[in-house]
């Protein structure tokens, strides 16, 4: 059986989501969700980001084998955004989001560099929701890998609803690009797996703003061959922050 | 019975992976998810303003009249929309207008949309707007337009996407004819909005035939995850949608589907039953 992976999901009570660990958890099991990459809400992406990555951390911490903590800095706050994230890094946080939409920047503006020099010192991934013009498209994505191609950047739910097309063409333009497939159905999952090759993709529920069935149903649908399904349920997302959950023995807390 | 108000005619080649091949493929897809009836616009009369569009899908529908609903579209800023409305209505037997501002290149607010409303309450029929993407597309927008012209039932055709459902929620609060068909909002915004504005002026509706064959059950799953009382959830799967397509002129035949339900009003009572709720 396939091993699923939820690459993206929020944790807590926000603005305009609300999800308790609890039901977080039952819902994974409901569903056969074996790991999930936990994001903070959308009020601690936008402004109060260490509560935000405190609690995904603890989450994790209390569950190691299942769930991964990433961190959220907002590049307006400066060398304090740089210090927030080593913080949350060294305490197991495997990578950064970024949403500009939320935050409030232009993509590939260079305020944004010292956050993704940071990751490429630490070594983890950088996350970005996409699909929100003008702040937050799949181009100014591709401009920011370029800038940094040793950085591993995700693009969050592939552009959806309306620069699919640039998402599409993205593939081809930065080798170091992962695509997230929240909000995708299932002829646009096809699409995406060939343009980026099933090892670049990566299932993710934006629960609980999408619904995690509803999300897993479209992947269904799509009845992709077996192994490009294993990459995309849970292989890409084992590749990018999997070392330190599940089999490996779940996250070292630093201090803890 | 379940009416799909929001379907477009496949394919072209824009969007090759449209819903199967003629009427007959699209009414076997529409059956594999329980649907009776659909609402069926022009994918590529959205880009192109030729009229000839408006009588393909007139030509699509005439396969099923008994299922297949169609609607027209016209090019607001264009010289002759309004008489490309009335053709399309009295001659072609569209039941609705689709407009889509962002493909189509025009602001809802443009002063020529002014004449166009006009001519839709004179002709009785709801119009369906694309909506969730600016600078020409907010929900805002469309519902300022509903503001303009009152007497017309005015469709956002996907309650403002994922970015504007926000938008979308105040609009329908705010303004008596507007409408939503949700597809395209989150799962958690389509809650709020029934939380908070009720259930009685939301469509279901799917936007099949835009790329997706599993469109259909997705969003039909969405309008079902709700888990609505089932009166509820039978006048958001159809019978809202038969409140429109009832408020029509005398000159057409029995409605799409049968006499509307008893307990159906008119569309502005069920406007205020929902402002009531506010």
């Amino acid at each position: 059986m396939t091993e699923i992976i939820d690459g993206h999901r929020h944790l807590g009570r926000g603005v305009d989501m609300d999800d308790d660990l609890g039901h977080l958890l039952s819902d994974m099991d409901e569903h056969g969700v074996a790991g999930t990459v936990l994001i903070p809400t959308d009020r601690e992406i936008a402004v109060d980001n260490r509560a935000g990555n405190d609690a995904v951390l603890a989450a994790a911490a209390a569950h190691p084998a299942r769930l991964w903590p990433m961190a959220t800095v907002n590049p307006w706050f400066g060398d304090r955004a740089v210090a927030e994230l080593v913080r949350a890094v060294g305490n197991g946080a495997v990578g950064l989001k970024l949403h500009p939409a939320l935050q409030g920047f232009v993509l590939c503006h260079p305020m944004v560099h010292p956050l993704i020099a940071t990751c490429q010192t630490l070594g983890v991934p950088v996350y970005v929701h996409t699909g929100t013009p003008p702040y937050a498209q799949p181009l100014q994505l591709v401009e920011l890998a370029r800038t940094f191609p040793e950085v591993t950047f995700v693009m969050g739910h592939a552009g959806s609803t309306d620069l699919k097309a640039d998402a599409q063409v993205a593939a081809t333009m930065a080798p170091n690009l992962v695509v997230e497939t929240s909000w995708s159905l299932p002829a646009r999952l096809t699409q995406l797996v060939e343009a980026y090759g099933a090892d670049r993709v990566m299932f993710g529920s934006d629960a609980p703003l999408s619904d995690l069935g509803l999300e897993l149903a479209n992947h269904r649908a799509a009845e992709l061959a077996a192994p490009a399904a294993a990459a995309v349920m849970g292989g890409t997302a084992r590749r990018l922050f999997g070392t330190r959950v599940g089999a490996q023995g779940g996250v070292e807390v630093a201090g803890s | 019975m379940i009416v799909d108000t929001h379907t477009h005619l496949p394919p072209d080649s824009f969007f090759p992976a449209g819903l199967g091949q003629g009427p007959d493929g699209f009414l076997a897809l529409c059956d594999a998810h329980g649907i009776d009836v659909a609402w069926v616009f022009t994918t590529a009369g959205l880009s192109d303003p030729d009229p000839r569009h408006n009588d393909v899908v007139r030509e699509f529908c005439a396969a099923a009249p008994d299922r297949l609903v169609p609607f027209c579209t016209v090019f607001p800023h264009l010289p002759g929309a309004v008489d490309e409305l009335h053709r399309a209505v009295e001659e072609g037997g569209a039941r609705g207008l689709k407009l889509h501002p962002w493909l189509q290149g025009f602001s809802p607010l443009d002063p020529r949309m002014d004449d166009l409303g006009t001519a839709l309450e004179a002709l009785g029929i709801p119009v369906v707007f694309h909506d969730g993407t600016p600078p020409n597309s907010s929900p805002l927008q469309v519902a300022a337009f509903a503001e303009r012209h009152p007497g017309v039932p005015v469709i956002l055709g996907h309650g403002g996407l994922h970015d504007l459902w926000v938008e979308a929620l105040a609009a329908l609060q705010r303004v008596d004819n507007l409408w939503v068909s949700p597809s395209g909002m989150p799962p958690s915004g389509l809650r709020r909005m029934v939380d908070q504005a009720g259930a009685s002026r939301l469509l279901f509706g799917s936007d099949a035939g835009f790329g997706d064959p599993h469109w259909q059950a997705f969003q039909l799953r969405k309008i079902r995850d709700l888990r609505l009382p089932p009166e509820a959830e039978l006048a958001v799967l159809g019978g809202n949608a038969r409140l429109l397509v009832q408020h029509r002129p005398e000159h057409q035949s029995e409605p799409v589907g049968g006499p509307p339900p008893a307990r159906a009003g008119s569309f502005r009572e069920a406007g205020q039953r929902d402002r009531g709720k506010t």
